[in-house]
């Protein structure tokens, strides 16, 4: 090994955190036991949340919010799941250098491997979420009756959620280091996006608005809008509501989805390769 | 024919950017308005260049401050060198602190294997040592408490059973060495006896100047930064001393 003021490509560190994928599991298993470690109900804890949402947000709608859609719980079971992942996985990815400066002070590994087990301990939740969905959907005899094998579209949109989310993973983690006040800025912006997500609403309702034809473009350029949308035409009937058809499953917007997401990652990679030396000196 | 060395340190400098005041948005943009940094440079060491042999035991003293574990975390490749170059040869393990980067919340098992995994072992060859970790730091029957409950002697016992058991061409150890009661203190020095003997290289950094006289053959005496003095242990120490 030589250590030398050089910056190591990009290239060798791809290939070096390839050779380290076992420290990778290791690491999540040891986030999933230290979140477990002396709670009975354990992995019920974490759902209990996006459940409860779930059931706030469809009395709202129901009862509050302009004419009720039949089981529009269903349209939020998945997406909300999906927005859970995204909330708990972006904070958690931020914090994992400063949280683990003991042991990275101790050892040379890729630091890129603490954001990546954080966002892979995060996905566990949300794997978990989608076969509830799942499992709810055929409760309400929705999966398979109405939709059948467009729900493998999914297998599609969780890579890329996951290569936009570990961008902007290792962008806030890194930055985090230098300036510990962007965990805030993180918790505010995602706090903030939540209504610029279709959960309290229906895309339909974007979509129906008159004389802005600029507003649902602009609205599915936010990546986190477009991946919500895609789980929910991916998993969910045709919705019918407020007097605007329902959009269909649409490639243009996955593709759109994944050029975004490819680039923020690229991103990710490249700016936290350029900055963790710098980061590590600074825990 | 000459063994190429295990360690080979080349003209390094290391340059830190001191900042005087907890980084935060707010501060930088402070500086950003008024075309001022609170940021300083800092040379912790100024121009270094040494060789370690393959086998050899080499002691590293000198005052707070003079640089010797900022060269830790450079051979370690924790840190990178503002200039200058180092070639390690072989796997390293560290022992840097006497937590070792364990975590509070998981069992005395489960944080062997992570430590071990860390310091470059594979999953199947950490488990498979794990009993002799465990039994090396007499903790066989505290393997599945969580190291919260663990006294500090405990931790440190752990800490350093797993790095002298992570089968290491090269040890980077840091004043760690006196840990424990009497009897696991007499087991550490057998067993980095041991590691000699199977011709390891060990680097070790110490105040404790009895036990650099016990353990190395060669020292280095580092002082504001710079290589002050190198040589057989006896003679650094005896110039050390004056």
């Amino acid at each position: 090994m030589v250590n030398s003021p050089r910056r190591p490509p990009l290239r060798a560190t791809l290939r070096e955190l390839w050779a380290y994928r076992e420290l990778v599991t290791e690491f999540t298993r040891r986030i999933l036991m230290v979140r477990y470690k002396n709670s009975v109900l354990g992995l019920v804890w974490s759902l209990i949340t996006p459940l409860v949402l779930i059931g706030v947000i469809t009395l709202i709608t129901k009862y509050f919010l302009g004419q009720p859609i039949p089981n529009y719980s269903a349209y939020i079971f998945p997406v909300m799941f999906a927005w859970t992942f995204s909330n708990n996985a972006i904070p958690d990815m931020c914090i994992s250098l400063l949280e683990n400066s003991l042991l990275i002070r101790r050892s040379y590994f890729p630091r890129e491997l603490l954001p990546i087990s954080a966002l892979l301990a995060a996905l566990f939740h949300f794997l978990i979420g989608l076969v509830l969905s799942l499992g709810y959907l055929m409760l309400l005899r929705i999966f398979p009756q109405q939709v059948g094998w467009s729900v493998l579209l999914v297998l599609l949109i969780i890579p890329c959620h996951l290569c936009l989310l570990l961008g902007l993973g290792l962008i806030t983690a890194v930055l985090n280091v230098i300036y510990e006040d962007i965990r805030f800025l993180v918790s505010v912006g995602l706090q903030i996006m939540f209504y610029a997500l279709p959960v309290m609403y229906p895309i339909e309702r974007v979509a129906a608005v008159e004389g802005q034809p600029w507003l649902l473009p602009a609205y599915l350029a936010n990546p986190f809008a477009g991946l919500l949308v895609l789980y929910q035409k991916a998993m969910l009937p045709p919705i019918q509501s407020a007097g605007h058809p329902a959009l269909p499953f649409s490639w243009p917007l996955l593709g759109q989805t994944w050029l975004v997401s490819l680039l923020v990652l690229w991103f990710g990679l490249w700016y936290f390769n350029r900055l963790k030396y710098v980061a590590v000196e600074r825990l | 024919m000459s063994m190429p060395p295990a360690i080979d340190v080349r003209n390094v400098t290391k340059q830190f950017r001191v900042v005087h005041h907890a980084g935060s948005l707010k501060r930088a943009a402070l500086e950003l308005l008024r075309h001022r940094s609170y940021v300083e440079q800092m040379t912790a060491l100024d121009d270094i260049s040494f060789q370690v042999p393959a086998g050899q035991s080499l002691g590293i003293i000198g005052s707070n401050g003079s640089g010797k574990s900022t060269l830790l975390m450079l051979l370690a490749g924790i840190y990178r060198p503002t200039a200058g170059e180092i070639e390690v040869r072989g796997r390293v393990t560290t022992l840097l602190d006497l937590f070792a980067g364990m975590h509070q919340d998981l069992t005395a098992a489960d944080n062997a294997i992570v430590v071990a995994m860390t310091n470059g072992l594979s999953r199947a060859e950490a488990l498979q040592r794990l009993p002799m970790m465990l039994e090396f730091g007499e903790l066989t029957a505290h393997a599945d408490q969580r190291i919260r409950h663990f006294s500090a002697g405990m931790v440190v016992r752990l800490g350093f059973s797993v790095a002298v058991h992570c089968d290491p061409d090269i040890l980077l150890v840091d004043e760690v060495l006196a840990v424990g009661d009497q009897s696991f203190q007499a087991k550490c020095r057998q067993r980095v006896g041991q590691l000699q003997a199977a011709g390891k290289t060990i680097i070790f950094v110490s105040h404790d100047l009895d036990t650099v006289r016990a353990t190395c053959q060669r020292t280095i005496w580092f002082e504001r930064s710079r290589l002050r003095l190198d040589g057989p242990t006896a003679e650094v120490l005896a110039a050390y001393e004056e």
